[in-house]
């Protein structure tokens, strides 16, 4: 190897070792957080839910406040033991529907869930948020429950994080109807009710079971 | 030249990865650990195209001290282990009874020559420092608590001492060899 042979070698080792020695600096910058108050738009409450030293009264407070709001128009969600999240309201209003805290008959399990039905003539379709944060809890189970005859004819697909799953094939519910969702995860829960016929009176008629897993 | 950089690029290679490791890692257990809210954010117009967000200034500063720290101490225990091979395990000034022990259990081979101890040393040497600097930078830029700058400094300070007193004694024993 002549000299010149070797000062391309020893440049190009030279040049190695310094990126390699750069490699940490430019990872860790490019890890260097930033604030994006965004964030708190699609985490809902979730700072206040999540934190593990909150106590129930604050959570009870909270519910009663919407429960007791003026306006009648904001109706709570049903509360009633395993059905978190009967939506026998919220179609009254036709409008959003705040955070709410959902709290099982143990009072063990939070989530918030805000709901903004939309209905054209042929579909309808609304979401919820929903957030397993408790930690204790590595998956829930969410269980589609309705009134079958209702639905007859009608297709119903749930939608969770842009996977669809058809609910109700028109004629039974299917295997979708239990959907598992991780814990620490934020869902979109959506439904899609398509059909030639006269929409139902949704309230009463669906409601979404959650079981702790 | 090119063997001693080809030596360096060697040892270089895992305690940079396990560095950048460390760092990723404790960016997840901090956000795990203390329940943050975070996500992407995507930055077009910055070389850093996507960058960790998080929800307040004060979420932002426990993921930065917090992961910094992780990285920290994991190079600080890479050093220390290379610092203990350069006091304990190092061929010119390895204990009689300690070279008698590990000759017993076959377990001469973890003896290091000096090149080799210092190398790897050097290495750690320069990752720690390059840990702190960016670790102060933090601290100044108020990403970072305060505590874990000074605490890095000092720690990373001491580690320095160490290795330059095993370094001085190298000397004096090559000395003292020649005359």
């Amino acid at each position: 190897m002549n000299k010149a042979e070797r000062q391309i070698k020893n440049a190009f080792l030279l040049f190695v070792a310094c990126a390699l020695f750069a490699l940490p600096v430019f990872v860790y910058f490019n890890l260097v957080p930033v604030v994006d108050s965004s964030l708190s738009q699609n985490s809902l409450t979730n700072q206040d839910i999540s934190n593990k030293e909150r106590n129930f009264d604050e959570v009870e407070d909270k519910i009663a406040q919407v429960v007791n709001t003026e306006n009648k128009d904001e109706k709570v969600l049903g509360v009633d033991n395993k059905n978190l999240f009967g939506v026998n309201n919220f179609f009254d209003s036709r409008s959003i529907i705040k955070e709410e805290v959902l709290i099982d008959e143990e009072k063990a399990f939070f989530s918030v869930v805000t709901i903004a039905p939309l209905v054209s003539e042929q579909s309808m379709i609304f979401d919820a948020y929903l957030i397993n944060d408790n930690p204790k809890y590595k998956k829930i189970n969410i269980e589609f429950g309705m009134a079958e005859d209702e639905f007859a004819g009608l297709e119903i697909v749930a939608i969770v994080n842009d996977n669809k799953y058809l609910v109700y094939d028109g004629t039974k519910l299917t295997k979708d109807s239990e959907i598992s969702l991780n814990s620490n995860e934020m869902v979109v829960l959506g439904f899609e009710i398509n059909g030639e016929e006269k929409l139902p009176e949704i309230e009463k008629n669906i409601s979404i079971k959650l079981d702790r897993l | 030249m090119s063997d001693k950089l080809i030596k360096l690029i060697d040892y270089s290679i895992f305690p940079i990865a396990l560095l950048i490791c460390a760092k990723v890692i404790g960016i997840i257990l901090v956000n795990t650990s203390f329940n943050l809210n975070w996500g992407f954010l995507n930055d077009g117009d910055s070389l850093f195209s996507v960058r960790i967000a998080y929800e307040t200034e004060s979420q932002k500063i426990i993921a930065s001290s917090y992961s910094n720290l992780i990285m920290y101490i994991t190079v600080f225990l890479g050093f220390s282990v290379s610092l203990f091979r350069a006091y304990y395990l190092h061929e010119s000034h390895i204990s009689p009874w300690l070279s008698a022990k590990l000759t017993m259990s076959n377990l001469l081979g973890i003896v290091s020559n000096s090149v080799d101890v210092f190398a790897k040393a050097s290495v750690w040497l320069i990752l720690i420092w390059m840990s702190t600097v960016l670790i102060m930078f933090s601290v100044f830029s108020g990403d970072t608590f305060v505590w874990i700058g000074v605490a890095t400094f000092l720690l990373s300070s001491g580690l320095t001492f160490l290795l330059l007193k095993d370094y001085e004694n190298e000397l004096k024993i090559v000395n003292s060899s020649k005359i």
